[in-house]
């Protein structure tokens, strides 16, 4: 069984969810030694330590970065624009992480939910009230308490989604976005001839079956939890 | 046998908050666990994001070639003091009118702005010596950087260069003595992207954090023009009142004592 991360405050004396830790353990960023790191800069940058804030920004730009470009819709100033309000966010709320540990997750969340936002005004021209909530609704899901899953291969989980993938469109878009990884969802529209929304549609189709089936072996861990017959394997 | 249980959002949230037990979380396990096109569906068009989405985004572009980024993927200076300007508190509202008066008394005494003059080739600056305080005491000059093969390669540029988009500007400033300064991208909001102060005549090397700092083109198209101001004290307001006045009218032509203006300008292109 997994241990959860020792944690300074009240707040963060609480259980990982689940399947932060299944994802966790096979992330590099966020393991170990790397969620201790980020655990001392959050508490330097949350009381104002710009340099601290610089090597938050430094580390995970990239990865916000290309969460943003996965989104073929959204052209490069939105990309940047996304990249910049994450960041703006992320550093005024940072006392509100309950896990300092999970920086990266985190970030990427705000992220994604900022690129979200951008691509639903652009198609609906909704309320901008509408993200505020949703990272409110976020911000508790990130703190919903769950207990510690069995270990997981995630990693060889998502390389063997990448080649279960029947030989085609959503394969060859999904190589190139998360293997090859040079080219951002707008580049691949481009280069294959397609519709941007298609692109889009095409990695959000391939990130809900990675999705699906990590929401399938929590749910079977908590199943066997709850019965008893999770913990010893 | 009983009807499979597609995830929904109430379902997927007792997932994700541990609520889902027993029997039931076992069924949605196993059906989750085989091909569901519904459920796919469902999450692939959600339109927002839960903590899950984020550690899972996380594992997939660990997947990618993290390990060197891009230069267009890593932090850079500019964006940098972007989100630290964001950062800063607002001013109250009640100086804003303080700022409209002031950008009015600005455009009054005039700036020197002398892009027009530039845009087709160098005009005479002939060093730093001997200029009057009241004239052009602040040039801005730049170089061009590019990818290449091994190290970006570095070339100076002058007004009405042509780059391509991959391209980013290193800015050199040179000052014809003690100033404070404030280079601004006219974007419509006429962004201030650098400050700085000299304490002699001379050049001074656009840095960030005691850095070079490159500001970069891409996503950008078309004309772009940057102001750098100059003077023996530039404070908030008169910065502001610049700003506002830069970005406004784009143009004004009457020298004035107060402030030094230097604007070049490229096209991405």
């Amino acid at each position: 069984m997994p241990q959860v991360a020792p944690r300074s405050g009240p707040d963060r004396n609480r259980a990982k969810p689940n399947h932060v830790l299944y994802l966790e353990r096979v992330t590099s960023i966020t393991d170990g030694e790397g969620a201790r790191q980020d655990a001392a800069l959050v508490a330097r940058a949350a009381a104002g330590d710009v340099a601290s804030q610089r090597a938050i920004y430094d580390k995970y730009r990239p990865l916000v970065f290309r969460v943003a470009r996965s989104f073929a819709e959204l052209d490069p100033d939105d990309v940047a624009d996304v990249v910049q309000e994450t960041f703006v966010r992320a550093f005024q709320g940072l006392s509100r992480l309950l896990d300092p540990a999970r920086l990266g997750p985190w970030l990427l969340t705000i992220a994604r939910n900022r690129a979200l936002t951008r691509l639903t005004r652009r198609r609906a021209r909704q309320e901008a009230a509408e993200d505020l909530q949703r990272e409110a609704e976020a911000r508790g899901e990130e703190a919903a308490e769950m207990a510690d899953p069995d270990a997981g291969a995630e990693l060889e989980l998502v390389r063997r989604l990448i080649s279960e993938l029947p030989d085609g469109p959503e394969k060859e878009t999904v190589h190139l976005f998360y293997v090859e990884g040079s080219l951002s969802a707008r580049e691949i529209a481009d280069r294959l001839g397609v519709g941007k929304s298609a692109i889009t549609m095409r990695l959000e189709r391939f990130r809900a079956k990675v999705k699906r089936r990590v929401l399938a072996e929590v749910a079977r861990i908590r199943g066997e939890e709850s019965t008893g017959r999770g913990k010893g394997g | 046998m009983k009807d499979p249980i597609h995830i929904d959002e109430a379902a997927l949230r007792r997932v994700l908050s541990g609520e889902l037990r027993g029997e039931e979380a076992r069924r949605v396990a196993e059906h989750l666990g085989d091909p569901c096109e519904a459920c796919d569906a469902f999450l692939a068009s959600r339109g927002k994001a839960d903590s899950l989405d984020g550690a899972l985004d996380l594992a997939l572009l660990e997947r990618t070639p993290l390990k060197s980024p891009g230069p267009d993927e890593r932090g850079n200076d500019l964006e940098w003091a972007r989100i630290q300007r964001r950062l800063r508190p607002r001013r109250p509202a009640w100086r804003l009118a303080g700022f409209a008066v002031a950008a009015v008394a600005l455009l009054a005494a005039g700036v020197v702005l002398r892009m027009g003059s530039r845009a087709g080739g160098e005009q005479g600056w002939d060093g730093l010596k001997g200029r009057a305080v009241e004239r052009a005491s602040a040039r801005l000059r730049f170089s061009v950087s590019l990818p290449g093969p091994a190290a970006p390669v570095v070339e100076r540029a002058a007004s009405g260069a042509v780059v391509p988009p991959e391209a980013s500007l290193l800015f050199r400033v040179e000052v014809s003595g003690p100033a404070r300064m404030a280079l601004l991208r006219l974007d419509p909001e006429g962004e201030v992207i650098w400050e700085g102060r000299a304490e002699r005549a001379g050049a001074i090397d656009v840095e960030i954090g005691g850095r070079p700092a490159a500001y970069p083109l891409r996503g950008l198209a078309g004309r772009q023009r940057f102001a750098l101001l100059a003077a023996p004290t530039l404070d908030a307001e008169t910065l502001e009142a610049a700003r506002r006045a830069l970005s406004g009218s784009g143009s004004a032509s009457a020298p004035g004592p107060a402030i030094s203006l230097d604007l070049v300008e490229v096209t991405v292109r």
